[in-house]
């Protein structure tokens, strides 16, 4: 389906009225769903509206130990919608145990363009210790238009430090995209007892950002990372983020911000900070709650909200 | 100075509520770790920004009178401990650590700060200093003497997945309690109220351990957030055995309200959850004592 064109286009007042007096005929060719589309995202763009949000760490798809609430792509869009959620970068809980990652990520593919009224960014996953990366690569980038590719590097059992990595950086940056690595997904105290997964060392990783410049990083569910020996050498490179989805503790945000938090010693400068919510796996209310828990400004909400994530990545069109 | 009251954009636009909704919904906080870290009082004042942040009326603090490692040394801060009680009684009380594998020091602590001091409750802390956990027999003096004082009586459950094979509670202390000890415990002692703590960290298990033995609450405090967890424990148990803790300042308060505000609910699910039920269990004690509840 294609946009409406500019003269189809509504703005938002008019739409609530249109929606409310069924006598006010909307333009020929104006679907519901893309009118409400436009009108959302004129509402996040509206000088005065309240910034939308752009979700940088979600997958969509059943966890594999449990049904999710939110996992049916159009389920967790609706739940997007209701809280602001402008755009979300989008991973599948698949790409966890299926060897065949390029069918996973076509699969990812055909799910995220069929939400029409969100952006939704699929987001693939490689594993660049199995054979044919290379290619999972080129069809993320060449024919699914991904933006960015995610490793799991748990799941996969494999640690940083080996080379094939920065050979994935260097092919990752020379198509201009990035990476983003998930650290922890659940609780290891609350693993399926069959699951025996090695922590995640991100120590290796500041050598290879040192190898591949301008490489950009995000690091998911890091949490723990934040506390492990060497952290401070890859804050460094700045050009690696976190997101907001395990940062526990009252007040986290502020307090990684102040160098003040109750057990992590690292301080974190702004920019090291994208929203993201681990949905469906986490409630979407964590995330967005703990940007309200510290007494931080507009501006500083702003930036974790969409300014860090739109440096990255400039918003992508609503398919709708 | 920071102005903890003031938000600079607003919860509601977001599809959360604001500070005044959750004022509204009578929060109780039944899992408050402000006396921690190498300053307790000081660590209490600043967590205490977060907890009026976050509308939230009442905490229950789980380390007076002792630490949960040592929960019969002295702390050096109990005078100014019993000061706060009594000066912020309207928004902070006290649960003592008490020790299944020492009844009678836990039974003078239990004299000294609940039938003779501030305290409303006792707390049960996973420990690996032997092997006593809550259901054994050398713990029913504690209980006996907490049924009396009408005491809410909190047990830290984990089922921590390990050992040789590899099963959930496999890699417990010594002395920590899964959900099935507190059952066997609750079973001896039915007219008693339990909360069972952390939901055992697997609440899938956590609740079925659970579910036949109506005494036990359960709380979600203290583990990840995850989506339909409340769910599941209100079709299981019913909302009117679940009670919420906030487990701050380790835990984010935001983390552990979004798994009531996950899952789908009634308004009157809500208040039971958030603060209704524990009014209930604290009812008797505070009326006993002369506290608003």
């Amino acid at each position: 389906m294609q946009s409406p064109s500019p003269s189809q286009a509504l703005d938002r007042r008019t739409f609530l009225k249109a929606a409310a007096a069924p006598t006010l005929a909307l333009p020929l060719g104006t679907t519901l769903s893309t009118t409400l589309a436009q009108a959302q995202s004129q509402d996040s763009e509206a000088p005065d509206a309240p910034p939308g949000i752009v979700d940088t760490n979600l997958h969509v798809g059943d966890w594999p130990f449990r049904h999710l609430k939110y996992s049916a792509p159009r389920a967790l869009a609706d739940k997007l919608k209701q809280h602001r959620i402008v755009e979300g970068w989008a991973g599948s809980f698949e790409a966890l145990f299926h060897k065949n990652l390029s069918d996973v990520n076509a699969r990812l593919a055909v799910a995220c363009r069929g939400i029409r009224d969100l952006s939704l960014r699929p987001v693939g996953a490689l594993c660049p210790v199995w054979p044919g990366w290379e290619e999972d690569l080129r069809r993320c980038h060449e024919i699914h238009k991904m933006p960015a590719i995610r490793l799991y590097p748990a799941y996969h059992q494999y640690r940083l430090d080996r080379p094939e990595i920065r050979e994935l950086f260097a092919a990752v940056q020379a198509r201009g995209m990035f990476v983003q690595v998930a650290i922890d997904l659940e609780d290891p105290r609350v693993h399926h007892p069959a699951l025996q997964l090695e922590p995640v060392d991100v120590r290796p990783l500041t050598e290879h950002l040192q190898a591949v410049p301008e490489i950009r990083v995000q690091l998911l569910n890091a949490q723990m990372a934040l506390s492990q020996p060497g952290i401070a050498s890859l804050l460094a490179t700045r050009r690696v983020t976190f997101d907001l989805a395990n940062l526990e503790g009252a007040g986290a945000i502020g307090r990684l911000l102040a160098g003040n938090h109750w057990s992590i010693k690292t301080q974190l400068h702004l920019s090291h900070l994208m929203f993201g919510s681990h949905a469906p796996f986490f409630p979407l209310e964590a995330a967005l709650l703990r940007l309200f828990e510290s007494p931080l400004d507009r501006s500083q909400l702003v930036a974790l909200m969409q300014g860090n994530a739109r440096h990255w990545l400039p918003p992508g069109p609503v398919p709708g | 100075m920071t102005d903890w009251q003031t938000f600079s954009l607003n919860p509601a636009d977001y599809g959360l509520p604001s500070r005044d909704a959750l004022r509204q919904l009578r929060i109780w906080d039944g899992h408050y770790h402000g006396f921690l870290g190498s300053d307790p009082l000081a660590q209490h004042a600043e967590t205490m920004h977060y907890v009026e942040r976050m509308g939230i009326e009442r905490v229950f603090a789980l380390e007076i009178g002792g630490s949960l490692e040592k929960p019969f040394a002295p702390t050096g801060i109990e005078a100014q401990q019993r000061e706060i009680l009594e000066r912020d009684g309207h928004r902070v009380s006290g649960l003592v650590c008490v020790d299944p594998g020492e009844p009678e020091q836990s039974v003078e602590k239990m004299v000294n700060w609940i039938r003779q001091g501030p305290c409303v409750g006792i707390k049960y802390a996973g420990h690996g200093r032997h092997e006593f956990r809550v259901s054994h027999p050398k713990n029913d003096a504690i209980i006996r003497l907490a049924a009396d004082l009408q005491a809410i009586i909190y047990v830290h459950t984990w089922l921590k997945v390990g050992g040789s094979p590899r099963t959930p509670g496999g890699s417990n202390l010594s002395g920590e309690a899964t959900p099935m000890d507190l059952v066997t415990l609750a079973k001896r002692f039915p007219d008693v109220p339990f909360i069972c703590g952390h939901t055992g960290g697997d609440w899938e298990l956590g609740i079925r351990a659970i579910q036949s033995q109506p005494n036990i609450f359960l709380e979600f405090a203290g583990s990840d957030p995850h989506s339909g967890a409340v769910d599941l424990a209100v079709r299981e148990l019913g909302a009117e055995r679940i009670v919420w803790g906030g487990h701050g300042p380790s835990r984010s308060y935001a983390t552990e309200l979004s798994k009531v505000l996950d899952a789908d609910l009634t308004h009157e699910q809500r208040l039971q959850i958030l603060g209704g039920n524990l009014r209930r269990i604290a009812g008797p004690i505070f009326k006993k004592k002369g506290y608003k509840v």
